[in-house]
């Protein structure tokens, strides 16, 4: 391919640049109102540091609750960064390319949130330093905490390496920014010039990091797995949980991925970047992933079911004809089964509102799961509940509970509606020059070197 | 064990001290307790006198206890004859109070009506071996971790840390290089 | 019993102080045979302000003396934290519950409440109602900490809040849990609590350590049955035991290889165990308990009036 028209080239960065710092009404609607409930959310944290974790409804026998199938969900949803960056790198799909910052975004948001899931639901949160000053390696906690730090520091990382250029770009471009604001896009950009060294250096870079990654982020939720998998409760104690989680991980992943692409192609006016290519591909993973999400249910509820042991049951019991049966088929039908017919048809998937809709019911299928997977296995122990006080043999969550939930999830969104801000959402370099390399279907973008088809509001 | 300590020979008596207000039907008695032993058994033999007669004192109900930590161990019991004597056995599987192997083997009279209570102990070396004092191994359950653990704990978390630094040292080079003039 | 002095004291006041009383006793024996004794040897630091109450205490020369309560609360545990984490030397206790004998009454647990001043709602030694298939008489289960040789709660203790003994007891260390409660979803009893409100302080001050405290219910800490070590260091029975009349539970030192009940009946251990046919709960899971059974055989009680719960509600 020939090199592109450096008028072009001009008219994508600006293009690309105009979301930057830019409000969207809809955006101050919707970031105001996570804002307030992450508000209450705050007050409910509160509430629950003063008068201790009697506020929330977890009991002896549910001792963990909705925070702990929280912190899963989330854990599992920062994957989507390692899927992206790093899988379809080797697989070499190149079409991800428009996709890797918003990919790192939400898995930057979701494993803050994940780090912090523990220490609300921690009984004394202000030992938590205990954990460095009287930590035992033995312990999956400590692994995780570790993991998740990892993981965070790592993705920080893979966040910003590929941001260098793109800052370079915006300190050359947006000259009339905030004196603080191009100052520090300055001490960002790391003197980018684009010279050959910095480019040989950055692509090695960013290739370590892809490496290194990968291993850190199954770490980070094989390990949250084995929090549940190493104890010796019925439906827990099982060998298939480090891969369930991560399988079920990556399918919520990319069905919040695609959600978020649905929002900020309109939201953000990015058509010619976030295309149907695009929502057919993730469409296609998200297919091969609920397909194998429900082989490893089968194995995980089916393989138990045959034989019917006797702590099993009653847990299976409460599974499948109990007082979560609802919940189960649901997770199982409306969040597996009607998901891969959908996107089996090549005419859905080629549709976003069809791929948006079962990302929708497979997302929801997956946050219910991370709670069936936590609580109806915790109401049935080896040792049968007898003489319970009242709620100590259920489990209705509190509206403490709720709202600090609620307020986590507000919160994730928020946290990557804010990391979009200071950003393009697109990785303006290498979406460049990929389209110079390999022309624009491959990537999947659509007429963006059409000068004419660009609608421009660069600043 | 060895053959000659097989029969080994413990004497030991202890005299009583408590001075208790006399009674008239009940005696105050001394017993002398003469251990032996044979391949499995204790033999114990007391001889209890009357303390102010020093004539034998029979028809006086013994019990053999061995002291453990939360109570006393019933082991044998009897009569005492007209020579005043009485002869026991039990068996000698009875571990030592601790480390040291000893255990207390106490003679007591409880509501006799020949004889006042009284007790009378004597220390013996148990011929079982006592259960040492294991610490707490390194182990996934105790307090230090199994050096394996440790080292492919630290191995992985250190790779990936290392070469965490190493990208950002890029990052530096990346900064270093834009001096550089080189396309 | 490190310095081996003797002490006595009594309050010299009168009034209501049966706890402030019990307190100091309880310190005193604490220390095993030892050894309160005046400041200068206990080291301890931040003398509390003088609160004007007198206490008369007996020092090793034999004088009696009458010192500032505040000076007496300051004394320094006899027991280190070093030895509460390593246990009692040359100690390995464990427990037989013989479940022929066991009719259900309950005692055990509020003889239990009553040592560790919990509320009736909470339950470190539960009796439940057993039966293991339908046809089979049902049984009384006493369920204790089963204090596991390989325990599933030490392992996933992410501070070594929670933590095996030497003397095979497992403890928990309430000034270092953190209340992140994965022990509790790794024990396969059930048999640990968490304090999900402030608890109701007991008048009582202690100055072991935590393990070992008699009152062990903090705000947002586990807690569990702990074998009464306190007790055990005085050679006392646990609470559960001394307050089972039916002599069901035996407690004892394996080491020794004896176990004594209620009554103070002292038997061989491996005895018991070979003539009751004795088992333990859940073999299988691995979890190696301290805590032995005899099974419900010829049983004292009548077996027909045991109604079992359904499970849940």
């Amino acid at each position: 391919m020939e090199k592109l028209n450096p008028e072009i080239k001009n008219q994508i960065e600006n293009e690309l640049l105009s979301t930057v710092g830019r409000r969207y009404r809809q955006e101050t609607f919707w970031v105001i109102f996570l804002g307030l409930i992450c508000v209450g959310g705050t007050v409910a944290w509160i509430i629950q540091l003063r008068k201790g974790l009697g506020v929330t409804a977890m009991r002896d026998y549910v001792s963990w609750g909705l925070y702990i199938s929280l912190l899963f969900f989330f854990v599992g949803v920062s994957l989507i960064g390692a899927l992206v960056s790093c899988v379809l790198r080797m697989s070499g799909a190149k079409w991800r390319y428009p996709l890797i910052r918003i990919a790192e975004a939400v898995t930057l948001s979701a494993i803050f949130f994940a780090g912090f899931m523990p220490v609300l639901d921690m009984g004394r949160p202000e030992r938590l330093y205990y954990l460095i000053t009287h930590g035992r390696i033995q312990s999956p906690i400590l692994w995780d905490v570790v993991a998740i730090a990892t993981y965070f520091i790592g993705s920080v990382i893979y966040f910003y390496l590929p941001l260098i250029p793109d800052l370079a770009i915006m300190r050359d471009k947006l000259t009339d920014a905030p004196k603080w604001r191009r100052k520090l896009w300055r001490w960002l950009a790391m003197g980018w010039e684009d010279n050959l060294l910095q480019r040989r250096l950055l692509k090695k870079a960013m290739l370590i990091l892809c490496i290194v990654i990968l291993p850190v982020a199954i770490s980070v939720h094989t390990i949250s797995a084995w929090l549940i998998a190493f104890t010796l409760r019925p439906g827990w104690n099982s060998t298939i949980m480090g891969p369930y989680f991560v399988f079920g991980a990556l399918m919520a992943g990319t069905a919040i991925m695609i959600l978020i692409i649905a929002k900020l192609r309109h939201g953000y006016r990015l058509e010619h970047y976030l295309t149907p290519k695009h929502f057919n591909n993730l469409a296609k993973i998200l297919l091969a992933l609920t397909a194998f999400y429900l082989y490893l249910n089968i194995n995980k509820y089916g393989v138990p079911a045959y034989k019917m042991a006797k702590e099993e049951k009653a847990v299976l019991n409460d599974l499948f004809y109990g007082n979560n049966s609802f919940f189960f088929w649901f997770t199982q039908i409306a969040g597996l089964v009607i998901p891969i017919i959908i996107l089996s048809f090549k005419r859905f998937r080629q549709s976003i509102k069809w791929v948006v809709t079962a990302s929708v019911m497979v997302l929801l299928g997956a946050l219910i799961n991370r709670y069936l997977i936590v609580v109806p296995n915790m109401l049935h122990p080896f040792v049968p509940i007898q003489h319970a006080q009242h709620g100590y043999a259920s489990y209705n969550p509190t509206l403490i509970e709720w709202a600090i939930t609620a307020s986590s999830l507000a919160g994730f969104v928020l946290l990557i509606i804010l990391l979009f801000k200071p950003f393009p959402v697109i990785t303006m370099w290498e979406v460049t020059e990929e389209v110079e390399k390999r022309g624009e279907k491959e990537i999947g973008v659509e007429n963006i070197i059409t000068l004419q088809n660009i609608p421009t509001h660069a600043s | 064990m060895q053959a000659n300590k097989i029969y080994n020979f413990i004497f030991l008596s202890f005299l009583l001290t408590t001075t208790v207000a006399a009674q008239d039907e009940k005696i105050n008695g001394n017993i002398a307790l003469h251990l032996s032993s044979n391949d499995s058994m204790y033999v114990v033999t007391a001889t209890v006198t009357n303390i102010a007669t020093q004539q034998p004192a029979k028809d006086v109900e013994l019990t053999f206890y061995v002291q453990r930590t939360f109570g006393l161990m019933k082991v044998a019991d009897g009569t005492t004859d007209s020579t005043g004597i009485i002869t026991a056995e039990f068996s000698s599987d009875i571990r030592g109070h601790d480390a040291t192997k000893n255990f207390l083997l106490i003679a007591k009279v409880e509501e006799s009506d020949v004889m006042k209570d009284t007790a009378f102990q004597v220390s013996i070396q148990s011929k079982l071996t006592f259960p040492a004092d294991k610490p707490i191994p390194r182990s996934i359950a105790g307090a230090h971790a199994p050096w394996w653990l440790v080292v492919s704990f630290i191995a992985a978390v250190g790779v990936v840390w290392l070469l965490f630094v190493y990208v950002l040292y890029l990052v530096y080079r990346i900064k270093k290089a834009s001096m550089k003039v080189i396309s | 019993m490190a310095c081996g002095n003797n002490c006595t004291c009594n309050r010299n006041e009168s009034g209501n102080q049966d706890n402030s009383r019990r307190d100091f006793l309880l310190k005193g024996l604490m220390g095993g045979i030892g050894a309160a004794f005046l400041s200068g040897c206990s080291g301890s630091t931040s003398p509390k302000s003088e609160s004007g109450d007198k206490v008369n205490v007996l020092t090793h020369d034999g004088k009696l003396v009458a010192v500032d309560k505040s000076q007496v609360a300051n004394f320094k545990p006899h027991i280190s934290e070093e030895d509460v984490r390593k246990g009692i030397p040359g100690k390995k206790f464990v427990m037989v519950i013989d479940l022929a004998k066991c009719d259900g009454c309950g005692k055990c647990t509020k003889a239990c409440n009553k040592m560790h001043y919990l509320p009736s709602n909470k339950e470190w030694i539960e009796v439940l109602e057993m039966q293991d298939s339908p046809e089979v008489s049902p049984y009384y289960f006493v369920k204790p900490c089963m204090h596991c040789d390989n325990p599933p709660c030490t392992k996933v203790c992410p501070v070594d809040a929670t933590f095996k003994r030497e003397d095979g007891i497992v403890a928990i260390d309430t000034d270092r849990c953190i209340g992140c409660r994965f022990c509790m979803a790794a024990c396969p009893y059930s048999v640990r609590l968490f304090n999900w409100t402030e608890p109701v302080k007991p008048n009582i001050v202690e100055t072991t350590p935590a393990a070992e405290n008699v009152f062990q219910s903090k705000k947002g800490c586990v807690e569990k049955c702990d074998f009464c070590p306190h007790m055990a260091r005085e050679g006392k029975l646990p609470a559960c035991v001394t307050g089972c009349p039916m002599n069901a539970i035996w407690f004892g030192d394996a080491n020794e290889d004896a176990v004594t009940c209620y009554d103070g009946t002292t038997t061989k251990l491996s005895q018991l165990l070979e003539d009751g046919g004795a088992y333990r709960f859940m073999e299988e899971l691995g979890t190696e308990p301290r805590v032995y059974y005899l099974p419900p055989v010829n049983r004292t009680y009548d077996a027909k009036e045991i109604k079992i719960e359904k499970e849940g509600k």
